[in-house]
């Protein structure tokens, strides 16, 4: 792997200042310099991100797929707009549990489970901040390094997923705001959309945010499109009995963690707009039945 | 503000208009840029001449949507003539930056910094692109009748 030199991670952290502070020209201006000056693959990734923003994503998956094999620590969405079989996971090798954890289908739960049989205590929502601990993981690599592993993954239909973010993550948490330092909009995207302008503008959101795409990513980027290949998967009702596998499988006794779950949502799940029903055709092929 | 991607222009991304797709449309038009791939589907409805429903699926980059975003504010009652006239304008613009628009298009002004970016010349004009298809389809269609 290539290590940046001081230079370029202040450069890279150049860019970023001037992009957060809606700067977006001088950014791409002192990328373009970067690009010219520097071959480390993170001003690749950074344009990648831009490219995304810009709203060309067929240019920015050209540079993910170039890339993402030998990228350090790939996001979830760069891992889906590459389109490579790989997810990211949550691995106990002491236990051999192994968790892919779908943003919106009780993550942060799971999660905070598997931090009581590390041993550790359980950390709320601030368990999203330890992301990093979580790993590539090939797909095909649950069939041999990860064969003896349990491997296990929440999911849920899509439309649920949509409206627990909107209603937790946007409304009741206010993260598209408190992520860009409280400011009700974002280059002109506004972080305080209702639902209806969420919903009818989701594809700009899923380019302005990553935190929006990593939210709403099909269930399919996250964990492939054969669940064969784990041990468990099942829907949300599912939830419990995940826990009493994960407690046998570890032998650790676990409490009920319904209070992690975010605010939900008060409105009857809508009607899938055309293009959305596109998104995640696949995951109602792939994993409907547990939906 | 010279910016490219100043936030008037990001901001109407968020906003555009007649997003619904017509089931009973007079006539459909797919534009797609061969540049950057950027795609716009259209239908409308159109009676003496002018157009009187309109509704778009907009898959472009964020200067696309936000060029699609101004003319679907003007589109309704739109007729050839005019469209002619402001496409005209809009593609002198596009070129060597010199803006001249009767007011109700000024806000095409916003996307005259794509000038100096030729590589996005092909995404901002496609929402001319698709209404100049569909005139075009309807004139061949009323003079094969």
């Amino acid at each position: 792997m290539m290590r940046a030199t001081d230079a370029e991670k202040a450069l890279a952290a150049d860019i970023w200042g001037h992009f957060l502070g809606e700067r977006y020209d001088a950014a791409r201006t002192l990328l373009d310099s970067a690009l010219r000056e520097s071959k480390h693959p993170r001003f690749k990734r950074i344009e990648a991100r831009f490219l995304l923003f810009e709203g060309r994503e067929a240019q920015s998956a050209a540079i993910l797929s170039d890339i993402i094999e030998t990228a350090w620590n790939p996001g979830a969405w760069e891992l889906a707009l590459a389109g490579v079989p790989v997810g990211r996971a949550k691995v106990l090798d002491a236990h051999k549990i192994l968790f892919f954890p779908v943003r919106k289908c009780g993550c942060t739960s799971v999660l905070n489970l598997l931090k009581l049989i590390e041993g550790k205590s359980m950390r709320g929502e601030h368990i999203h901040q330890e992301d990093t601990n979580n790993q590539p993981v090939r797909f095909d690599a649950l069939k041999n390094t990860y064969s003896e592993y349990f491997s296990c993954a929440l999911v849920r239909e899509p439309a649920a997923r949509l409206m627990s973010y909107h209603h937790g993550n946007i409304v009741a948490r206010d993260q598209l705001a408190v992520h860009h330092d409280g400011r009700g909009e974002f280059y002109g995207v506004s972080t305080r959309p209702t639902w209806g302008e969420f919903l009818e503008n989701l594809a700009r959101y899923r380019q302005v945010f990553v935190t929006a795409r990593n939210h709403t990513d099909p269930v399919t980027s996250f964990l492939g499109n054969d669940p064969s290949i784990y041990s468990w998967v099942g829907g949300m009702n599912e939830f419990p009995s995940l826990v009493a596998r994960l407690s046998a499988t570890s032998g650790t006794e676990l409490p009920e963690v319904s209070e992690m779950r975010s605010p939900s949502p008060t409105k009857d799940l809508p009607d899938m707009p055309a293009e959305l029903e596109q998104l995640y055709k696949d995951d109602f092929t792939v994993y409907g039945r547990y939906f | 503000m010279s910016e490219l991607y100043n936030t008037e222009i990001l901001r109407l991304t968020t906003q555009i208009p007649h997003t619904k797709r017509l089931e009973n449309a007079d006539v459909s038009a797919v534009k797609t840029s061969r540049i950057c791939g950027s795609r716009i589907t259209a239908d409308a409805c159109v009676r003496d001449g002018a157009i009187t429903g309109f509704g778009q699926e907009v898959k472009a980059c964020a200067l696309g949507q936000a060029s699609a975003a101004i003319v679907g504010e003007q589109v309704i009652g739109l007729t050839e003539a005019e469209l002619t006239d402001i496409a005209a304008r809009f593609r002198q613009m596009v070129k060597t930056g010199e803006t001249d628009f009767p007011e109700k298009w000024q806000k095409l002004v916003l996307l005259a910094p794509v000038k100096d970016h030729p590589g996005r010349h092909g995404s901002v004009v496609l929402p001319f692109e698709v209404l100049e298809q569909m005139f075009a389809d309807l004139k061949a269609d009323s003079s094969a009748a």
